[in-house]
Order: structure tokens, then sequence, then C-alpha cells
């Protein structure tokens, strides 16, 4: 069949196209990527245990988590049923997450908005936004026909607003504004009243103040002050109010945490109880269940241990009785709630055992030693179910989150299944080399450096001592075979992390805001090899500021510091602290940078406002530094030498025009190497590329024209090397872009009129990429010609110019935003790049290839079959972000902050790592992967196909050899 | 010549002269301890044509000996700060057999962003022109996404396809 060349080409290029575009294949998903699929760590108030489905009798575990994650968990498997973020981003805790008993859905609070979902989906019923912050929110029973209603207490400025919303459509049944200047704090139901306590008074001296309101209408009915001023300082004194009328209590400790005091909601009395001796901390456990028997339990922790005191309520009398205690037991303790009808039992999760006692008397019921653990279990806090079995045995399970930040179940004792929810909310992360060839290197490097001599000997030497590991190797080697046919060996599932020869095994050091740090073996599925709680690191309370993180792999350590001057020094390999630093001894830093010095590279702390304090003169970088000075400036600083030290002397800044102020700063990966210097255009002749590595884009918005101008600098002279102006630009929503080999990209949210077209508008989330060439001329080097070496700051050598890019941009709008922007990384930078890309919107991660995004294609024509030779094709000016483009194929992987992408060993592969909530990683090969052979490739039968010719050979040899015989033999004669 | 053909020449020239903008260049050799900037050069230019723009005065820097590297950007002498970018060249650049390339980023308006300077080496056997250049870098409108030709309904919503026109109509 004759086919033109031309069409030819084009089903070429329409069949290469798909597979250029998926990203991921079938039988790769799970074997080159992994993912820890977290909600977050768990908070104390908005956890349980809830039944979907009024009449099944199976229950999931519901909870809104530190970082705003609403999420079911499976308690059977641990597994994620449904994730949502419960304020459409990530937060940094609070929030409200109540059950209703019979009812399909649950409801949710944060900020201003209330909201519910289907318990058993995770499909939002109805959200309403409120002005205000919501300060508490219960369920209580409807009068009518079973339904239940929301209640919500929103503080607003000087007022305090208590709603009552229908559960099953959102609908605002009342609305009760109180307005003064009292803190709302929580709301809590009876049968036919409903109390808002408040503070009332100003700060340090408050005092208690209950308004009863009626049910039905909303209309206040009482109001009751409690207690006398100055008994409550602030807000958090005041620990707890009973939801309903299983525990129709408020109660709160004095500011020594010497005395409890407790009232029955609706009466002016209090009773006081006395507290035990250096108590620390107070929790209040009280069933939520409204059939329950009103009994509380008051858990004291004080700084060694923990102890508990369990109250009957006498609804008739009003009287608060002490029934028993729980005596005090050294560690950690967990206490949680579960009522069985009017049953209530109190759970106790101790460092080495499980007890349950029921709240009418101090009998034990049930007591199960924890087994196989190896560290202590240190219990913060939990939730469990009792079932009562035949006779009188129980069975219990308990949901435990550890000060590991882990999140346990432990049913009967035994634990059956942890979640390693610890991981989640991670701030920074960097790869790091597993540290095992680098002595080999080092040790290579001083052979090359030394005489010739002394090297032969030594290198002799060394292979002597090599020797030894000879037989383990023999012994290793039909393992690798075997493992080498059957293509297991990249996946093998050792404990120990070790490399390979793909470069695949790689380690991840990561830090989450909790002040954990986490290694992490990527080649091993993301297994955790080692982890620091936040006690073995220098972080500074719950917020970890973590400016800078750094592997130095020929060290093999792995630096993370904080933004108030701490720092630490762990090993990669095994978490090993080799320096830490607490706060506060170090001035407070805004980031740290690598550099290089007479002593080697290190890296420099860059202190508030970009200021850079002076430094050792062996220390002193060899580079022009790149500091941020301010909201809008950015300097660049060359250390001089003043006496023994070296100071910072600003030698050029960057401020963009007034109005505009600066929203990202990109600068090109340390890892860029280019492969080819030039592009091939259609006509066969050559564009050069401007390879500039001392490059940063800085983008900035003026907010009241709406325009964003991204600036290309030269950070050795400060020079600017181009900039452009972009209209209709959308300044509060996200700006992000990215700088690799001879091109940059950034992209926005713009809504503007076409200047070429009149009367055609255009809205959308938009990519403009620039692609920055030596001239304007193909085969034209420019300038500089064919010179080895450029400097920013000397003169140029050739009678023509001084050298300037030359820009080519095209904008594509996209089908969706893309954030936490990262290009590809391969050893040679053979392979085309990626734009590596977080889909918020879908929750996924997207490769977007630079082919696609070419400011080169041809507009409004076909390209030619020497065009479509170099890759190009018509430009359209939509991007559809194609699910075969997705990294992170049909995962759910919820709120990435960074991407980050290393090289492996080999040229096609591009390893990936993301993180946020969730923990992501993948290996990406942009342009296919040529030099790997796929799991598909079928070994085994390629051998069997090569024995089965040799015994083909050696059966028919004989065969051949006799007829050959017989034919001389049958000669003609 | 006649009047009418003078006129328009005359308001087109003033036109031009409207648009015409003068930036002085300052320059600072970059030591620990600063002395105040000096005027280096003054530039006229015109961001509708940018390669227009000429040097009107320049005056060869006095430099501190043992300063290696200068300072240029465009200074506030009232303000006594610098009112634009700087940016920053080795002394080298106003060394002998290299013309001072003068370059000024400027916005679309005229308002200047950064200055710099690059010194290119002279071929005297191709220019007798030895001076100072000035190169003028406006910020480039940014690129809009190229769109197909809008689709045209009809009020029922079907797309309406132009009608051909006949030879005898062209």
């Amino acid at each position: 069949m004759h086919i033109p060349m031309q069409q030819a080409l084009s089903l070429w290029a329409l069949l290469a196209l798909p597979a250029t575009v998926r990203a991921v294949f079938q039988d790769e998903v799970g074997h080159i990527d992994y993912h820890h699929e977290l909600l977050g760590v768990p908070q104390r108030d908005t956890t349980f245990f809830h039944r979907p489905r009024a009449e099944d009798r199976a229950s999931l575990l519901y909870t809104l988590s530190d970082l705003g994650v609403l999420g079911a968990v499976n308690p059977s498997s641990g597994a994620v049923v449904w994730r949502q973020l419960l304020a459409g981003n990530v937060t940094d805790g609070g929030g409200f997450l109540r059950a209703a008993e019979g009812q399909p859905w649950l409801a949710g609070a944060h900020g201003g908005v209330v909201s519910a979902w289907d318990a058993l989906t995770g499909r939002n019923v109805w959200s309403l936004p409120f002005d205000g912050l919501v300060r508490d929110l219960e369920v209580m029973e409807s009068t009518a026909g079973g339904s239940k209603d929301v209640l919500a207490l929103h503080q607003e400025e000087g007022a305090a607003v208590a709603r009552r919303i229908r559960g099953t459509d959102g609908h605002i049944v009342w609305e009760h504004r109180a307005v003064n200047k009292d803190v709302p704090l929580q709301v809590s139901t009876s049968l036919d009243k409903l109390f808002v306590v408040s503070l009332h008074g100003s700060l340090l001296s408050y005092r208690l103040n209950v308004i009863v309101l009626d049910t039905l209408t909303g209309k206040k009915l009482d109001e009751i002050p409690l207690g006398t001023n100055n008994e409550v300082q602030k807000p958090e004194d005041v620990m707890f109010v009973g939801a309903n009328s299983a525990a129709p209590i408020v109660a709160w400790t004095d500011h020594g945490m010497t005395k409890l005091s407790v009232n029955v909601l609706g009466l002016k009395t209090k009773q006081e109880f006395s507290l035990a001796a250096e108590t620390v901390e107070v929790e209040i456990h009280a069933p939520h269940i409204l059939q329950s028997s009103p009994h509380f339990l008051v858990h004291s922790r004080t700084k060694s241990g923990s102890r508990a005191d369990v109250f009957h309520i006498d609804l008739k009398s009003n009287a608060i009785t002490k029934a028993y205690e729980l005596p005090l037991l050294e560690g950690g303790s967990a206490f949680s709630t579960s009522s069985i009808a009017a049953n209530v039992y109190f759970t106790r999760v101790t460092d080495d055992e499980v007890i349950v006692t029921s709240s009418s008397s101090h009998g034990i019921l049930g007591r199960w030693p924890l087994k196989a653990e190896a560290t202590k279990l240190g219990a913060l806090h939990g939730v469990s179910e009792v079932i009562k079995k035949s006779g009188d045995s129980y069975a219990v399970r308990s949901v435990v989150v550890t000060n590991s930040d882990d999140w346990k179940q432990i049913v009967n004792g035994e634990l059956a299944w942890t979640r390693l929810e610890g991981l989640s909310g991670a701030v920074a992360a960097t790869w790091a080399e597993i540290p095992e060839l680098e002595d080999l290197a080092r040790t290579l490097e001083a052979e090359a450096h030394s005489n010739p001599l002394s090297a032969y000997v030594h290198r002799v030497k060394r292979h002597i001592n090599d020797l030894q590991y000879l037989p383990s190797y023999l012994q290793s080697l039909p393992k690798r075979l075997i493992g080498g046919i059957l293509g297991s060996e990249s996946t093998q599932a050792t404990d120990e992390a070790s490399r390979d020869s793909f470069g695949f095994n790689k380690l991840v050091v990561l830090a989450t805001k909790r002040g954990k740090l986490y290694g992490l073996d990527a080649g091993n599925h993301g297994k955790i090899v080692w982890s620091k709680n936040a006690d073995e690191t220098p972080s500074s309370g719950k917020h970890w500021d973590v400016k800078a993180i750094h592997a130095d792999n020929a060290k093999g350590f792995v630096t993370v510091r904080g933004s108030d001057g701490q720092f630490i020094i762990v090993k990669s390999d095994t978490g090993k602290t080799v320096e830490s630093m607490p706060s506060t001894l170090f001035p407070p830093i805004d980031s740290a940078v690598v550099v290089d010095s007479e002593a080697g590279p290190w890296l420099l702390p860059i202190e508030r406002d970009g200021k850079l304090a002076d430094v050792q003169i062996g220390w002193a970088p060899k580079q022009t530094v790149v500091t941020r000075t301010g909201e809008n400036e950015i300097q660049g600083s060359r250390f001089v030498q003043k006496g023994d030290l070296a100071t910072a002397v600003p030698i050029w800044s960057f401020s963009p025009l007034s109005g505009q102020h600066i929203v990202n700063i990109a600068a090109r990966p340390l890892h860029d190497p280019i492969a080819s210097i030039g592009r091939v255009l259609g006509d066969r002749t050559v564009k050069y590329k401007y390879l500039n590595i001392n490059t940063v884009l800085v983008a900035a918005v003026n907010n009241k024209d709406s325009t964003l101008s991204t600036y290309l600098l030269d950070t050795v002279s400060g020079q600017v090397l181009a900039s452009s102006t972009y209209e209709g630009v959308d300044p509060d929503k996200e700006i992000t872009c990215t700088l690799s080999e001879n091109w940059f990209l950034c992209t926005y949210y713009g809504q503007y009129q076409m200047r070429e077209a009149q009367g055609q508008n255009l809205k959308g989330y938009q990519v403009v990429i620039s692609d920055l060439y030596e001239s304007e001329l193909s085969n034209d080097r420019g300038p500089l010609g064919d010179a080895a070496n450029f400097s920013s700051l000397d003169p140029v050598d050739y009678p023509t110019g001084p050298a300037l890019p030359s820009v080519v941009s095209k904008t594509f709008i996209l089908s969706g935003p893309i954030t936490s922007l990262a290009v590809t990384q391969t050893r040679q930078g053979i392979a085309i790049r990626q734009l590596l890309a977080y889909m918020p919107e879908s929750h996924s991660i997207i490769g977007i290839p630079r082919t696609l995004l070419e400011p080169r294609r041809p507009v409004g024509r076909d390209p030619t079959p020497a065009e479509q030779e170099e890759g190009l094709m018509r430009y359209a000016p939509a991007i559809e972000l194609d699910p075969r483009m997705t990294v992170t194929h049909e995962r759910n992987v919820l709120g990435v902050r960074t991407i980050l992408a290393a090289p492996a060993v080999l040229e096609s592969t591009c390893l990936v790592f993301a993180f946020g909530v969730d923990v992501f990683g993948s290996r990406v090969a942009p342009s296919l992967a040529f030099d790997l052979l796929g799991k598909g490739f079928s070994k085994g039968t390629l051998l069997a196909t090569v024995a089965a010719l040799f015994v083909g050979v050696l059966g028919l040899g004989p065969l051949v050899r006799k007829k050959q015989i017989n034919m001389r033999w049958q000669a003609p004669m | 010549m006649k009047l009418t053909t003078i006129l328009p020449g005359f308001i087109l020239a003033s036109y031009a002269a409207a648009n015409e903008q003068i930036s002085t260049i300052y320059i600072q050799a970059v030591t620990a301890s600063p002395a105040a900037p000096v005027p280096l050069a003054e530039l006229e230019y015109d961001v509708v044509a940018p390669s227009e723009a000429r040097v009107i005065t320049y005056e060869a820097p006095e430099l501190p000996d043992d300063s290696t590297l200068v300072r240029v950007g465009v200074y506030d002498p009232i303000a006594k700060q610098w009112a634009s970018s700087t940016s920053v060249a080795s002394v080298e650049n106003f060394g002998k057999g290299y013309s001072p390339a003068l370059m000024l980023s400027v916005d679309q308006s005229g308002v200047p962003i950064s200055a710099s300077i690059r010194g290119v080496r002279i071929d005297a056997g191709q220019t007798r022109d030895f001076g100072p250049q000035a190169v003028i870098l406006v910020t480039a409108t940014g690129k809009q996404p190229e769109l197909n030709k809008p689709i045209v309904l009809s009020p029922e919503g079907k797309q309406v396809v132009p009608e051909e026109k006949s030879m005898l109509q062209k």
C-alpha cells in the first residue's frame, strides 16, 4: 500500500501521541509508586465510632484531624473509606465534628462554615457559610419525627449567635442573637431547654454566664450568672460543657489546678471537688448518647502518671456524688467512654494494658495485657467500643493516638492496625543518597590525587582487602541472577536500605510541622526506615517552621534548620543525631542556602530580612548570595575580607516597580544538566539555547490594575535580562513559576479581553511558557559566539553587543488550576522534561510533557513534515489536563504542598516524591522507559525460546550431518 | 513646499518629541563605605521606538584605584537613594578598546526598572563610532492565547456556516 509521506508522518504522530502521554501502565501500579493515604493526627473531641446506617450494626471510625481533614476509617482494617477537606484547604487544627445517633449524616464546622456530610459516602449534604467564627456545634433531638437538628454557636464582632439548623436539609429553623461583649463558649441541650454558656467580663477576670433558650422558638427564657467574678481567667479553663442531658453539666478549674467546680446546667449553685496534688491537666469524659446514665469521669494528669475519678449525677436532686476512683498509674493513660443502652463503660489504655470498668461500680470487667509492643504505647487519647458478650465477658476495641503521632487500634489487648498519621503535615523533605558507595568514591578520589606509585600500592591493597567479600558475593550471585530473570531486582523488600544499580533506591528525609523527623526508603515503597519524635528534635512547641533542609551526600548527613535558629543534623540512613541545637541560641533565620567555600560546601544561614552574618574567612562563600531583604526587595551580596572575618557587602538590589509586590521567585534546580545546546528547527537550522545557570525569575503583581510582571534576573550582576507584563491576572489566586534549562513558565488565573480579536473575552487558568535563545536568528550564537566561558560582569570580547536572551513565548489555557510546580530531572538531561504539578481540585499529580508546552508550536497551520519530525504539534490554545497524564492515576492524593524530583541512575527515569497531607512517591519516564525492561517483558519466555532453539540445533545437527553423508554416497556415478 | 505637507510632518515630529524621555544613569564604586553615586550618562529614549535611543551625555567615570566592581542604576539625588534596581559590572568594562553599552530596562510607560553596563570590544576596522551605545529594553507585552475563530450560532442554536460567495459576487 502506498501512503503519501505527509500522511504517514501524521499517522505516526497520531499513534505516538497516546503513548507519550500515558503516565502509568497498569502493571506498574503499586510496583513503582507508593502512597501513604493520611488524615492527620485525630483530635480528641472530634473522633468517634458511629454507625452510618441505623439498621446496620457495623460502625465506622470518624475523625476531624488537626489538618482539617474529615475522614472515615474502616475499624476492621484501618483503611480510609473516604476523606474530605472540611474547610476546603489544609487548616491548623480546631473545628468541630458531631454525629447524630441513628442519622446518616455528620455535622462539621470550621471557621464560619457549618456543613453536613453523608456518613457513608462522604458527600457534602449541605454547607452554610456564616459571619464570625464557630465556637460550638451540637446535635439536638427534634420533637418532630425522630429527625435531628444541628445547633451552631457563632461569635461575631460584639454578638453571640445561636442557630438551630435542620439536619436533613440545612434549613435555619431559628436564630438567637445576643448583642454583648461576652465570649460564647458552648451550647448544651436538654429536652425542652437549650443552654448557651459564655464568659462575661474581661480577660483574666471572667465569670460564667448561662443563657437559657427555648428549643422550639429560640426565645430567651432565663439568664443565670454562675460563680463569682475572676473565677475563670481564660476560655481554656472551662474544660467541659456536656452536650445533652446525659451530661447536663459545666465544669471549670481554677488557675492553679487545685479544685474542680461543677454546675448542673439550669441551677445557680456549683459543687467543688478538690483535685489531686500536682495535677497539670484535667479532662472530662462523659457519654454522648442521650439514654446513657448521667455518669462522668474526671481524668487528672500529673507529670508522671494519670488517675481518674468517676462521678454520678442524680437527675432528680441535681446532686453530684463521687462514686469511685481509678488509681494513679505511671506513664500515659487514655480514657474513653462507650455506652450500651443506659450502661456506661470507661476504658483505660495504659502503656501495658487495657482495663474496662463500668461507670456504676469500680469492679474491673475486663483486663487485657498489651502484647508484642517493644516500645511503650504512650497513648494520649482515644475512643473505644465495648461489646458485652454472653455472660459476664466483654470485648473492647480502642483506637488511640500515641505520642509518636501514630493512630493504633487495640482489640482485646492485641494491636490490630497502625496508621502512620505522623507522616502527615510534612513541611520539608529532601532526597538523600544511601551512604554506601561514598567510601569507595572518596578512596578513588584520594587515589587520583596521590602519586601513581602509592596510588597503585593503595589500589592493590584495596583489592586484596576486597577479596574477603568475594565468597559472599559469589553466594549472592545465583540469587541475583534469578532475581534478574524474574524481574524482582528493583523491588527487593529488604529491611535495610541499600543502593541498587538503577538508582531507584534513595532515602527521603521528611520533617513534619509537629516536630517529627522521618527517613523513608523510596526504593521500598516509602517504608519508614527511622523516625524521631518531637522531643528528640529541636522543634519549638507544636509548630516546627522548617526553613531549610539539606542533604550532604558526601558525609551522609541531613541538616534541618528551623526558623528560630535551631537546627539538627542527623545521619540520613539511621537517623542518629549528630548535632542538635535548641532554638534561641542562634538568631532566627529566613532560610539557608548551600554555598561553596575554601573549606568545602556548607549551609549558610540567612537571618531575618535577608541579613548575612559575618563568617570565618575560610568559610566565606565564593558565590554571590542572593537574599530577599524585604517584602519587595532582592539583594545580591558578596563576601569580602575584613580581618579574620568575611562580611557580606550588598552589590546589587532589585525591586519591582512601585505598586507591585513579589509573589513568587523561581531558581533553576541544582541538578539541571543540558544534553543539547541547541534546538533543531523544521528547516534543519539550529537555534541555540540561552543557558545561564545564574538566573532567577521574579513574579510580581500589581493589585490595582491586576497585572502580573515577570523579571528574569542575572544573579551575578543583578541585571534584568528580560521582563514582560500580563493583563487581567487575578492577584488573589495562586501564581507560581518555575525555571529550568532555557525556559521558564508561570501559571495564573486570568480574565481579560483579547487584544487581537475584539469582543472576545477569555477567562481561566493559564500557563505562559517562555524559551530563551542566544539570538533571534537561527544558526547564530549571538554576541558570545563559541566562547567557552562567560562572565556576567566582564566586558564582551567580540565586537557585537551585550549578550541578552531572545524570548519566545506562548500562552495556553489550562482546564484547571495547577500548583506546586516542579520539573523532572534525569541524570544527563537527555530525556525530555515534564512539568510536574499538583491539581488541587482533582487531588492528583500531573506530568505535562514539555512538547505540549512548546512555545514554537505553529499557530493556524499544520506543522510541516520536517517540523513534525522535530516533535512540533499544531498550536491549540487549550491544554486539557488529561487523566492519562496523571502520575497518580486513580489515587486520591490530598493536600500536596511540594513535589520533589530527583534523577535515577537510568537516564530515562526521574524519581518523584510529593508531600503535604499525604505522602506519595513514584517514578516517571518522560521519554518512556527506553533503557529499562518493563514488568511485562517475560525474561523466562526469552530464555525458554533460546533453550528450545539450542535443543533444536542439537537435535537437528546429527540429522543434517547424516543427510549430507548420504548425499555424498548417493552421488551419481 | 505646500503648507499642507509641512503641517502633518510638524505634528508628527512634535508628537514623537512628546513621547521621548530622558533618564540619567549613575555610577558608584562598590566598596564597604561607598561614596555618593555620580552621573554617568543621560539616555534619551522612546518606548515606541527603543532602537532609536541615544546617549545625550556621557562622562567617563573616575573610579578609585582599588575598586573592582561598579554599581549602576537610576539615582534620585534629592531623596539620596536609588530610584531603580541596580546592577554591578567590573571596572574593566571601562577599559581601553571597549565601548560601553548602557542598558536600561523600562516598563511600557518608560519608567526605569533597572540599569546595567557592559563594555563591548570595538572593531576599529569596521566602525568609526567608538562612543557609548544606548540599549533600551522595554517590558514585553505578555502573550495571550491565540484563539480560534469564534463559532457563530444562529438563534436556533445551530452553527452558521458562512455561505461561499459565487464567482460573480467576488
